[in-house]
Parts: structure tokens; sequence; C-alpha cells
């Protein structure tokens, strides 16, 4: 036989060997033999199928991994995103509110007045502690108006230009202003100085006057300069010196101008207040 | 035993390393690059035996493969068998057509003994992947298949006057 012919026999043979396995397969005639041969084989596949197994699970962690710092990135992105638009909405919210107590204020004293300006400089050398608003002459500032924050007094202004004010701060060691201490039974006259340190020192209180430690400090319009009733502060302590006759009161100030974005000035009086 | 064992990994192993959405035919593979080696009936008979362990290891009614790997293994033969072993033109190009007829035929195949066959999620998105990842796995197995066929050839084909070429 050539070889050609024993290919097509072999070829014949080996098929009709699949058409007999394919219905002996169909007919569950043959189904008892595979379970066999599978029986025997099972141990072999489980063990591959364990190790594909645990290796496409390792391989999947991998891609898991990287998709997980992938997303990380993205993710710290986006909180970085997230922080700087909270603290954008902070900064609103605070502003927001030095608006909403510079408008109470402004309720409160329908007579004032007033030019809302903000902070936009501070004494760089702290001699002064002077600060500096972005109002000016063509806002009507002029030297010697009061400048008050939170419904207290802030400063006085010592400087203008047509666009910008120099505040000198009520704190300031510079700054003196003629108070007045309103408490259950007393009403007495004084002037006050600043500190360093933020305190405020009331000075020349007449020893027969009965101040008491919280008693509440305002302006008292002597001089002209500043409007009578702007609050200022409130008493903390009393000093009593045997040498004077006068006392002195350290006063805690309403308004800390280095904590301020935003103040106003009073320019006067409104006509018919 | 090496068929056996490619099929074992073809079902048991690569089933969890999909390749472009496609697995490689292993013994398939094996069977076209031993036929194209091959003049006889020896390549009818690895077609055969590779056919029938992947019917027995994978979910294909017994038989089925059976039957195409040995016309495969039959065509690819009377087609390009015998090549020079150095040609790797008539490898790829017999491992490619192969792939081409196979996944049609083991559809209609399955569908012929009653199995109901999608189509259209079958064939036209996996043909050019699954004949790439074959083509992939044949690059792997050229070599370690001719070494396996000249050792099987030599111990199977003793002659009078030595080892038969």
């Amino acid at each position: 036989m050539r070889a050609g012919q024993r290919a097509a026999v072999v070829l014949t043979g080996l098929l009709v060997a699949a058409v007999v396995l394919s219905v002996l397969h169909n007919t569950g005639a043959g189904v008892p033999v595979e379970s066999l041969i599978l029986r025997a084989v099972e141990p072999v596949r489980s063990t591959f199928n364990n190790l594909a197994r645990g290796a496409s699970a390792a391989l999947g962690d991998l891609r898991e991994i990287g998709k997980l710092q992938d997303e990380n990135v993205v993710l710290r992105a986006e909180l970085a995103e997230l922080r700087a638009h909270m603290a954008r909405l902070n900064n609103a919210e605070r502003e927001n509110n030095l608006f909403r107590e510079a408008l109470a204020y402004l309720d409160e004293h329908p007579e004032l007045d007033l030019v809302t300006a903000r902070i936009v400089g501070r004494d760089s050398l702290d001699v002064l502690d002077t600060i500096v608003l972005d109002r000016g002459a063509s806002s009507g500032i002029r030297v010697g108006m009061a400048v008050i924050a939170k419904g207290g007094l802030a400063g006085r202004v010592i400087a203008v230009t047509d666009s910008t004010a120099d505040v000198i701060p009520v704190h300031s060691p510079q700054s003196t202003v003629n108070v007045l201490v309103q408490g259950a039974d007393v009403n007495a006259d004084g002037t006050l100085d600043g500190a360093h340190g933020g305190e405020l020192v009331m000075r020349h209180i007449d020893a027969d006057s009965r101040v008491e430690i919280g008693d509440f400090v305002m302006t008292s319009g002597l001089g002209g300069s500043l409007p009578r009733g702007i609050p200022v502060g409130h008493v903390m302590a009393i000093q009593i010196s045997p040498a004077s006759v006068l006392h002195q009161a350290i006063v805690e100030p309403i308004v800390r101008p280095e904590h301020l974005d935003v103040v106003q000035v009073i320019r006067g009086q409104t006509a018919g207040a | 035993m090496f068929v056996v064992l490619l099929a074992l990994v073809q079902t048991s192993v690569l089933p969890y390393f999909e390749i472009l959405g496609a697995q490689p035919s292993l013994v398939l593979v094996v069977v076209v690059i031993l036929a194209t080696m091959q003049v006889g009936t020896r390549a009818l008979l690895w077609g055969f035996g590779g056919g029938l362990v992947v019917d027995l290891f994978s979910a294909a009614p017994l038989g089925t493969n059976a039957l195409l790997f040995t016309v495969i293994a039959y065509v690819a033969g009377a087609g390009f068998g015998g090549v020079d072993r150095t040609n790797l033109v008539i490898p790829v190009v017999a491992i490619a057509l192969a792939t081409f007829v196979y996944y049609p035929a083991v559809l209609l195949a399955l569908q012929v003994q009653g199995v109901e066959v999608a189509w259209e999620a079958h064939l036209p998105g996996r043909l050019w992947p699954a004949t790439a990842v074959n083509l992939t796995a044949g690059a792997v197995l050229l070599f370690p298949v001719r070494v396996l066929e000249r050792w099987t050839r030599s111990r199977a084909v003793p002659t009078l006057r030595g080892v038969a070429k």
C-alpha cells in the first residue's frame, strides 16, 4: 500500500473512531469510561488548576495595586484641590462674618456716617503699629477720625492720601484716647494709653471714683476728635498708688487690630441724628 | 505525554490567563507544527490523540476535537508536510490558517451536536486575537516540538541503516 493510500485509510479510520466516540458520548454510553479517565487525572488537574488560580490571583492583586496607586494619585490631587477650595470657603466665610459684624454695628448706630475699608498694610518697622486702609481722602476720610471694628474702637486716622489712610491702633504706645468708665454707680473720666503687650492703661482716674473690675470703658468725646460712646474695653485691674491721688486701670480692649481685615471709619454723624 | 501535559495546561491553566481576550490552543499549534514536518500517518495520530485529550479535559463532547484535529493534521500535512526544518514561514502560515479554520469549525461541530452556540459572541472579535496568541504559542513551541519530533522519530523508526532521516 502506498503512503498516500495508507494515510487515507488511517484518516478514515480515525474519523470513524472520532464519530463513534462522539456518538458514545452523546448517548451516554461512553461516559463511564470518560469518568474513569478523568478521575485518574483529577489530582494532576486540581494541582494545575490551583497553581493557575493562585498565580492569576497574585497577578490580579498586582494589577489591583497598580490601579490603587493610580487612584491614590488622583484622590490626593482631588484632596489638595478640595483643601484649597475649603480654605477659600473659610476665608470667604470669615470675611462674610466681618462684614456682617460691621453691618450690625451700622444698624445699631444709624446716626453714624461710616465708610468701610479693608486693611491693606501694616507698619513694617513695628514702631507705631500703624495699619494702612484702602480708602483715603477721596472717600471722605480725614485725619483724626475714629476707626471702629466689631463694635469697638480700633484706632484713629493719623494720615491720609487720596486712596489710603494710616491708622494708629488704640493699643499702640503712641495712642492716647479720652475715655470714661461707665459702671453701676460710677462715671469717671481718664485718658487711655496704649502699651506694649496689647493691653491698655487708663490713667488719671479720680481716686474718689468707684471704678470696679469689669466696668465698661468708652470714648468720652472730650477734645472733639472722637465721638462719645464708642466702646473700648473692660476694666481688668485697678492700680492704686499711695503716692498719688489718681488711680489707673488696666483695660482689656474689645478690638485687637492685629486680627482685623476690615474696619469702618466714622466720618461723622448724619444730619438729624 | 507531552500532548497530555499541553492539554492539561490548555484546559486547566490558560483559562486564568487570557491574552487579548483569547487563549492559545496549544495542542492545535503542536499538531500543526508536527504535520508540517512530517509526511505520513504519524501527524494524523498526533492530531487524533491530541484532540481526544483536549476533549477529555475540556467541556467539549468527546470526539469533537479529535475529529477536527485529525482533519487539520491531514490537510496541513498534505499542504505543507515535509518542509525544510529551517523554514519558519510555513509553520506560521499553517498555524494562522488552522486557527481560522478551527474556531468556526469547532463551533459548527458543537452546534451540530445540539449545543447552543452564540456565533456573534465567539467569532468576530476573537478570531484575530486567537490567531495572534496561537502564533505566539507557535513561536515558543516550534523548537521544543521539533526536538521532540526528531527524538520520537529516531526511537520509533529504526532501520537497518540506522536512524531514519
